[in-house]
């Protein structure tokens, strides 16, 4: 008696167990058609980043402040942050944007609104960025340390675009 | 707008981006559109911001007789078989005073002929033809010159014969309950 309601209640547990499975299958299908991309050749992006302005003095400069910052982006092909810029002293940075102002103020320095490089038809729609920034006693003014510079510090970073951004951003 | 800190300064960069498809040469492309299939795809017509270069907006590509002056952005869309389409921007997430062109396209998806336009006053425009089998450019563009923004457009495709009823059903479970 035991071991017939034991074949029973296997035989409906898998009854149970195909039309679970049935049901994901369905489901996994319909998510599918949702899910589809709608436009097949939407997965190219064309990018730009502008630096628009700064803000505040260097923290270890306790008088005048000659805030630099040089700044750059790339393609993003493996989805990580990548260093673009050489950080050692006195290297010359290739296609870098440099923004510098003097202040004595935290207030923000002028607009530039200036283009850090377009990539045209990315395929992952990821951006690379990577900025470098210190205090600037002489020397070149856009060249880390040819001088008597301070407190160089840095943010990299990547920017995926589409994932949090649901429309195109162009205006 | 992107806000970052680093040694205790302040920098502000601002990106933006476009799908790099979408100008009359280079087509957004549905596919295949198949009767029953319903495709929808958010985007917008705006320029390139101050500053900024042209490849980040779209511009007016189309020009002449039932065009308007606005930035168009260009969809293709293959049809396999005589069907009823209908194409609509009329939803919330469309933001400007938009229109709708559907265009007949040879094989090698150069102009072949104008088959209709949207006629309309709101923001939303709609386009419902009889199509046979061949390939399609929608263009949806701003209605007045300036006029853009942000955009959805939906396109379906049912049998000829049952698309006023297969056209209701199929908004209806695309919105859920009745919009206004």
């Amino acid at each position: 008696m035991n071991l017939l309601n034991v074949i029973k209640n296997f035989k409906m547990k898998n009854q149970r167990r195909k039309k679970t499975v049935l049901g994901i299958l369905f489901l996994v299908i319909g998510m599918c058609g949702v899910l589809a991309a709608q436009v097949l050749n939407e997965k190219y992006y064309n990018m730009e980043a502008r630096f628009v302005r700064a803000a505040g003095m260097i923290s270890l400069e306790k008088g005048n402040s000659e805030p630099t910052y040089i700044a750059t982006i790339a393609n993003n092909t493996d989805l990580m942050p990548t260093r673009l810029l050489n950080a050692h002293a006195n290297a010359r940075q290739k296609e870098a944007v440099c923004y510098t102002f003097d202040t004595s103020t935290d207030d923000w320095g002028p607009i530039v609104n200036q283009s850090l490089g377009v990539i045209s038809r990315s395929t992952t729609g990821s951006v690379d960025y990577d900025i470098l920034s210190w205090e600037d006693d002489g020397g070149k003014r856009c060249v880390w340390n040819e001088g008597i510079d301070d407190n160089a510090n840095r943010e990299f970073g990547s920017l995926h675009l589409p994932i949090y951004l649901t429309v195109p951003r162009a205006g | 707008m992107y806000h970052s800190q680093i040694n205790n300064t302040r920098h502000e960069l601002d990106f933006s981006w476009r799908y790099a498809n979408g100008d009359r040469e280079s087509p957004l492309n549905f596919g295949l559109l198949r009767t029953g299939d319903v495709r929808d795809h958010t985007n917008m017509n705006k320029s390139s911001p101050e500053g900024a270069d042209a490849s980040l907006g779209y511009q007016n590509s189309w020009s002449g007789d039932n065009f308007g002056e606005a930035n168009d952005v260009t969809y293709q869309v293959r049809i396999d078989i005589d069907s009823e389409i209908s194409l609509s921007t009329d939803n919330p997430s469309t933001d400007f005073s938009s229109q709708i062109h559907l265009i007949n396209l040879d094989r090698n998806g150069k102009f072949m002929g104008y088959v209709k336009g949207s006629d309309s006053s709101g923001k939303g425009a709609l386009v419902k033809a009889n199509v046979r089998k061949g390939h399609y450019a929608i263009v949806v563009e701003g209605r007045s010159k300036g006029d853009m923004g942000d955009f959805k457009l939906i396109v379906i495709a049912v049998p000829v014969n049952d698309a006023t009823a297969i056209f209701a059903q199929i908004l209806k479970s695309y919105y859920g309950e009745k919009r206004k």
